[in-house]
């Protein structure tokens, strides 16, 4: 019974650990801020929808919601489709070769980011990227490659080499076995790698910061940023920005749940 | 009669091996026949269908299909077939996109892929399955849409290795029956590897049997078990397997526990030593009012068949096990002595060589 009640306790003092930030940031969207700063806990009273109508209104967010739809769009898609070949390949390559070409893409998972931003930026400086969503596209592409590959191949690592034996023998080519076994086959694995890329890429303050100055090609973590001054904070705007800002990603969760369930287990049992 | 399949001294050593998988295998395999590779785990008997197949690389010699030296065209290109042992069936795909997927691959017109796949639906008894995916198949099923997938290539050759071993008993007998059924009809050539000494010996037109990479023997069935080449071939075919008896040679004859089972003396002359191994088949070991003691230490009744196991005491004390299928008799209780007189005996060379020296007696 007290270990029960032991349990219960801690597991409810988990949640409220987790609950309250997004409490307090929900009822927050829906005060001023004299009722922020003198009841910031409590429920709003009145309402106020101002916040949200000053956000669409007022502020750039549709401009950097675009960008950021954009970049993290075009980022997942192809880092997507660069990592399942780079895996399927590193799959078919002999254990040497393949384990070889695995552990160079690993090696970019021990690379802090951070210790590469002064080269990165001189080198985009370089190229023309800077100010650029198409160099926010490639850097973002470039850093989450790593993860996306390890994730896939280990996948691809557990699609019985028979499989592909046999597509050989069919006539399969190397590029046919890819596109009509292995992709269709690691639907879980995309869809799980798809998730942890949009939280990253869509949630990724790094790179906009590094990399773009012009407010027009702003992201949205950028832009919200841009609320936080060096005297004064606009913690309504900020927290009605988050909420805005985060819903692409619980609507992702909801709809790709399945997958990422299925990414999480695949594998777990032979089946 | 053309030979769709030779090897020719064709050796297969892995990376890093010292001993070749496949050790200069020379084998010619007749149009449409039905030739069974057989042997024990790690034989190379898979690594041999793998060469065939094009998916080892051979080290040495050459492999050829029907004119073609294929020794070093790819797998996609040289016109065969394969059904893999965990059948390898693509398992996003329905039954008829797996049987069809070759075809489509070819880019056969849509009117061919649909007649060939329904074709071998019907033969195969699939055409209610065509439209499932594998996981909502069968053991026996999935077997078949694999064999399927290899019918509708119309190829020049099958592969199969080990189809039957994911399967239970009862059924591996039926679907053993009606694969060779079925390439009795199609008239395809057929390589079929198995570690099953009976499916080697029901399905088989002829048997090659491998041991540790080197081909002992290739025969029919029948001369397989009559007249095997050494003792190794000698017991892995048949069973019961063969019992081997370690004698001394005596005058006109060798000694089994006591009992005198006379040889022709030009035949015990090739002896390299003073000792040879006297081999008898369950079968030949006759129950006999006068012949070796034998204790019988366990008796095995399966119906058809009666198997007695017991012991032969050798002249310095040493116990040879042994076991017999009488024919006709009463069963012997478990603990008495009875006397076996083996009627037809090999004998193979004693000292390591395991030459066969004779067959018969």
């Amino acid at each position: 019974m007290i270990a029960r009640v032991g349990r219960w306790l801690f597991l409810g003092g988990f949640v409220a650990i987790i609950a309250a930030p997004v409490y307090i940031v929900i009822v927050s969207t829906v005060k001023d801020n004299a009722q922020l700063f003198t009841n910031p806990i409590g429920l709003p009273s009145p309402i106020v929808l101002s916040n949200y109508v000053r956000m669409l209104t007022e502020s750039s967010i549709d401009t950097s919601f675009r960008n950021s739809v954009v970049v993290t769009a075009a980022a997942v898609v192809l880092t997507l489709l660069l990592a399942s070949l780079a895996s399927f390949g590193i799959t078919r390559l002999t254990r040497v070769s393949g384990g070889l070409l695995f552990g160079l893409f690993i090696l970019g998972l021990a690379v802090p980011a951070q210790v590469n931003i002064i080269p990165i930026f001189l080198q985009f400086k370089s190229l023309g990227l800077t100010n650029s969503l198409v160099g926010l596209i490639i850097i973002n592409i470039a850093s989450t490659l790593p993860i996306s590959v390890f994730i896939l191949t280990t996948f691809f690592r557990q699609l019985p080499p028979d499989m592909f034996e046999s597509a050989v023998l069919d006539g399969a080519g190397y590029l046919r076995q890819y596109l009509s076994i292995a992709l269709p086959l690691s639907r879980p694995a995309l869809g799980a790698t798809s998730i942890f890329l949009l939280v990253i890429v869509w949630n990724d303050l790094l790179y906009p910061l590094l990399l773009i100055t012009e407010q027009s090609k702003w992201t949205l973590p950028r832009t919200l940023l841009g609320f936080q001054g060096e005297y004064l904070t606009d913690y309504t705007m900020i927290f009605t920005g988050v909420i805005i800002a985060s819903m692409p990603m619980v609507i992702m969760y909801v709809l790709l749940q399945r997958f990422f369930i299925a990414g999480l287990t695949a594998g777990a049992v032979k089946g | 009669m053309t030979q769709p399949v030779r090897f020719e001294g064709a050796t297969l050593t892995y990376p890093g091996a010292t001993i070749p998988a496949v050790n200069q295998l020379d084998l010619a395999i007749d149009e449409g026949e039905f030739l069974v590779l057989v042997g024990p785990s790690g034989c190379g008997k898979s690594t041999c269908l793998r060469m065939l197949a094009g998916l080892e690389a051979v080290t040495a010699g050459s492999i050829h299909i029907g004119a073609r030296d294929v020794t070093n065209v790819a797998a996609k290109d040289r016109d065969i077939a394969m059904v893999f042992q965990n059948y390898a069936l693509y398992p996003h795909m329905s039954v008829a996109e797996n049987m069809s997927f070759a075809l489509r691959i070819q880019k056969a017109p849509r009117a061919e892929i649909d007649r060939r796949v329904r074709e071998a639906a019907a033969l195969l008894d699939l055409t209610d399955y065509l439209d499932r995916k594998p996981k909502a198949l069968s053991g026996g099923q999935r077997q078949r849409v694999a064999m399927g997938r290899a019918i509708v290539r119309e190829p020049q050759v099958f592969l199969m290795d080990e189809p039957l071993s994911n399967l239970d008993a009862k059924l591996r007998v039926q679907t053993r029956t009606q694969i060779a059924a079925l390439q009795k009809r199609l008239g395809t050539t057929t390589v079929y590897v198995t570690h099953d000494q009976v499916e080697a010996m029901t399905m088989g037109h002829r048997v090659a049997v491998l041991k540790d990479g080197l081909l002992q023997q290739v025969d029919t069935p029948r001369a397989l078990y009559d007249t095997p080449v050494n003792r190794f071939v000698a017991t892995f075919i048949g069973s019961p397997a063969m019992n081997i008896f370690q004698v001394p040679i005596v005058d006109g004859g060798v000694d089994l526990a006591g009992w005198h089972v006379p040889v022709p003396r030009e035949v015990l002359s090739r002896a390299s030593s003073g000792e040879v191994l006297l081999g008898v088949r369950p079968e030949a070991m006759r129950f006999a009012a006068e012949g070796a003691p034998m204790t019988v230490t366990l008796v095995e009744e399966l119906g058809s068949d009666t198997y007695v196991y017991g012991t032969l005491a050798r002249s310095d004390g040493s116990l040879d096990d042994v076991v017999a299928r009488p024919w006709g008799i009463a069963s012997p209780a478990v603990g008495a002595t009875v006397h076996v007189a083996p009627q037809d005996v090999y004998l193979f060379d004693g000292a390591g060589a395991q030459v066969r020296l004779a067959a018969g007696g």
